[in-house]
């Protein structure tokens, strides 16, 4: 049995030493600001910080993001299988980002021209450290034996129990990016009305909720989220942020207030969700209870 | 006199408007807060303007139609609770009169009977110690005389009853009584029935304009001309020029080279000369071309030019407006400025009814406003306490849509509640908990400055003073804004439970204020989220919400 090499993307959001941890390999997207392209990097290292990142967004310049490009997602999985590897990417929601699409394309060429060798490009309808801990899952499962296809079966069955709540300063950049669906009471100037937005069965960005204030959210955002994780003592919540490292610390008290998870990890959101959501971002990634939107 | 006929009602009738015209800036002048506010004087002039409207058309109806007709006239015509008060008074008077050919003194105590039911029921509780009182004792002094030979001697009962009962409202209304003013509403109608009077005395009462609110003054979301529009149809200009010995003008025009040059920047040209005087009218994008060109002649004794874009865009709107389809839901809220519209429509509003404070829409308003959304559940945010009672009445009007009114007494609560509602995943139920689920986690609040001295609740106000009122009660009067915003939050008995406040700035906020309070707030209250909205209304530098 050919080991299984895993990719995520930059939606999928775990730092380095959670990929290193895992044996995770990404498929960088790209960011564009001023016509200027830059390689989305998960750890921030390819010229512009954490801060300098959001700071561009805050001084009020568009950051365009763009799907992992086919020579990438080729280079990639051609050593990948020249290494005698199988291929399983864990790709952004399809719904948000066209990646899957390209890869399952380019997948079938090398399939022909690898014969007998698997390529999973599998469609996480979610992003971010849910995305992540479907990547962590399943390489646990491949190092306790388990074959990618049961692997696969599993993803097929579990994928939904991933939950998103995110919670954004404003709907301007979700907008822009055309990465949320609402309905129009969503829409127009909500001022101190903070949506909260999930991640629905089809892979999209909804906001479903309206909390009056900054920090009523959080505390609904807490809220949601503890009650989706279920049996929360053997979850792990993920908060990603968007350059907002101590409103993640005030979620993070927020969410202990009501139950004790296993771990709470705070980590920066990717520059691709952050690019997409907005400076300011919290948002939240539990294993739990099956989303049913 | 002991019966009134259609030609002598028709004069009384006129007789009570020339009187209530008259007295108007006095009634106005009897406000409990020494705030500019919805005067009640113009609101029952503009009111009982809508009755006289009706009766031009009605002058040769038989006497029960005239009546009817003014009756209903005032009912579309009623702005402030005063104005609905007394639309629903005249309302149950004429109803009493149905039929009628004549009116006889006996006819008059029945509709003064009609006039007093009608007028209670009008309010939810009814409050002693306002026009209600006044008409009430008035009508209890008739009835219990029984019946006069004349109008004349029913009317020298009648008018010294109602004048007693209005000098006694300040003892059964504290705050009449506080801030040292008889009621306003109260001072109206005695004034109309001293009109009446004074019809059956042959005294000459003097007529004088009401250049006060008539017709509707809503603004809808489509402005027809705005900072996006492009000008298609240029200006109808129309000028009549006298040429100038001055200029060589007689010696040096030339009609047919005036039209040469004018039919190079424009159209639809008019021009025709009388010896030094010439008439002219162009279709241009340019008039200030032909305003050159023929100022070198001479001077313009008329003048008017008209953007035909909005003409034009009049007739485009109100053909978009016949083929708008039926919406579900919509909601109409009463804007006191440009800016809290504009912030409303974002919300979500579907269209806004302009007044408030010092300007109350009048029940018709609010009937083209209903017209206007064409849906078939229609949820109303007044933003005044004497705007509620009109938008209940103008409901009661229209019959093609289900209307809720809220009960809400600034914009504040339109504010807060607009951005929760979801027409498109929540039912009408739902959404009015929902309504009313964030106005009762609200506390509106207004910092006003004080017209005068007074009094409210035992705390002094000095003219000048800002007042700091929440819900409608004086909570504090200072000298200083700041401290007035200051002693405000110092009072809200549940401010650890507000999360957010919002600050909508007047036109007459200064900067130097704002920052003043931007400071108060974080070294002060720093637990509040602060929001701040450059809404530009009047009277208010500062409506504050409290979430």
């Amino acid at each position: 049995m050919a080991k299984v090499h895993i990719f995520i993307d930059s939606t999928g959001d775990l730092p380095k030493e959670l990929r290193e941890k895992y044996d995770l390999d990404y498929l960088p997207m790209d960011v564009s600001v001023d016509d200027k392209q830059i390689v989305a990097s998960l750890d921030y290292d390819q010229g512009y910080s954490l801060h300098d990142f959001y700071q561009i967004m805050r001084d009020g310049k568009r950051i365009f993001t763009s799907q992992v490009s086919n020579p990438v997602i080729d280079k990639n999985f051609r050593k990948a299988l020249d290494n005698g590897e199988d291929i399983l990417y864990i790709a952004c929601s399809s719904a948000l980002s066209a990646s899957v699409k390209a890869a399952e394309v380019i997948a079938k060429g090398l399939r022909e021209e690898y014969k007998g060798r698997k390529i999973v490009c599998y469609d996480a309808l979610i992003s971010g450290y849910a995305q992540g801990e479907m990547a962590i899952r399943s390489s646990e499962m491949l190092k306790e034996g388990k074959t990618l296809e049961e692997v696969v079966a599993w993803l097929d069955a579990n994928k939904f129990k991933f939950n998103q709540f995110g919670l954004v300063e404003t709907l301007k950049y979700l907008k822009q990016a055309g990465r949320v669906s609402a309905t129009s009471a969503f829409f127009g100037n909500l001022l101190a009305v903070k949506p909260i937005i999930i991640s629905n069965r089809a892979g999209e960005n909804l906001a479903n909720v309206k909390v009056k204030g900054w920090k009523n959210a959080v505390k609904e955002q807490a809220r949601l989220t503890v009650e989706a994780a279920e049996d929360i003592e053997n979850k792990i919540i993920w908060i990603g942020h968007a350059d907002n490292e101590e409103g993640a610390e005030t979620l993070k008290q927020e969410i202990l207030k009501l139950g004790t998870p296993k771990e709470i990890f705070i980590g920066p959101s990717g520059p691709i969700i952050g690019a997409s959501s907005g400076p300011g971002t919290l948002i939240t990634y539990v294993y739990g209870k099956e989303v049913t939107i | 006199m002991d019966a009134l006929s259609s030609a002598s009602l028709l004069s009384l009738l006129d007789n009570g408007f020339r009187a209530i015209k008259l007295d108007r800036e006095r009634i106005n002048d009897l406000n409990v807060f020494p705030v500019p506010d919805g005067d009640t004087g113009t609101n029952m002039t503009a009111t009982y303007n809508g009755g006289i409207s009706t009766l031009a058309d009605n002058q040769d109806a038989p006497l029960g139609d005239i009546i009817a007709a003014f009756a209903r006239g005032m009912l579309f015509g009623a702005r402030g609770n005063s104005g609905v008060i007394l639309s629903q008074f005249f309302s149950g008077f004429a109803k009493a009169l149905e039929n009628k050919t004549k009116i006889t003194t006996d006819d008059f105590i029945l509709a003064m009977e009609g006039g007093r039911d009608k007028a209670y029921k009008a309010v939810v509780k009814p409050v002693e110690g306002t026009m209600l009182t006044v008409i009430r004792q008035g009508y209890e002094k008739l009835a219990a005389h029984g019946h006069y030979d004349d109008y004349e001697s029913l009317f020298a009962d009648l008018i010294p009853a109602m004048a007693t009962s209005l000098e006694n409202t300040p003892n059964l209304l504290a705050v009449l009584k506080e801030a040292g003013v008889i009621d306003s509403g109260g001072a109206g109608i005695l004034a109309i029935f001293i009109g009446f009077q004074k019809f059956f005395l042959g005294e000459e009462i003097e007529e004088i304009a009401f250049n006060g609110p008539s017709t509707g003054i809503s603004t809808s979301k489509e402005i027809p001309f705005d900072e996006n529009s492009v000008l298609d149809y240029g200006y109808c200009t129309e000028f009549i020029l006298q040429l100038l010995k001055s200029l060589d003008g007689p010696k040096n025009f030339d009609l047919q080279k005036m039209i040469d040059y004018l039919s190079t920047i424009g159209d639809s040209i008019v021009a025709v000369q009388n010896g030094t005087i010439v008439k002219v009218h162009v279709h241009t994008k340019r008039p200030g071309k032909a305003i050159a060109y023929a100022q070198k002649f001479g001077e313009f004794v008329t003048f008017k030019m008209e953007n035909m874009s909005i003409q034009h865009q009049e007739v485009l709107l109100k053909e978009l407006q016949q083929d708008k389809p039926r919406k579900r839901f919509a909601i109409i809220a009463v804007s006191p400025s440009e800016a809290i519209s504009g912030l409303f429509q974002d919300m979500g509003v579907t269209y806004c009814v302009s007044g408030g404070q010092t300007m109350n829409p009048s029940a018709e308003d609010f009937v083209k406003a209903f017209r206007e959304v064409n849906a078939d559940h229609v949820i109303v945010f007044p933003n005044n306490s004497n705007v509620i009672l009109t938008a209940k009445q103008a409901a009661e009007l229209y019959d093609d849509s289900q209307i809720t009114v809220i009960s809400s007494k600034s914009p504040l609560e339109a504010y807060s509640a607009i951005p929760m509602v979801d027409f498109e995943g929540q039912d009408l139920k739902t959404n009015l908990e929902t309504i009313e689920e964030s106005i009762a986690g609200l506390t509106a609040c207004e910092i006003c400055p004080a017209a005068h001295d007074s009094s409210n609740h035992g705390i002094a106000i000095e003219g000048g003073d800002y007042m700091a009122l929440a819900e409608g009660e004086l909570i504090a009067s200072k000298h200083d804004i700041i401290d007035a915003v200051d002693a405000l939050l110092q009072g809200i008995k549940d401010l650890e439970d507000k999360s957010i406040i919002t600050v909508f700035y007047g036109l007459d906020a200064k900067d130097e204020d704002k920052d003043r309070l931007r400071k108060l707030l974080s070294e002060k209250y720093s637990d509040l989220e602060l929001v701040e909205i450059e809404a530009m209304q009047n009277v208010y530098p500062m409506l504050i919400a409290l979430e």
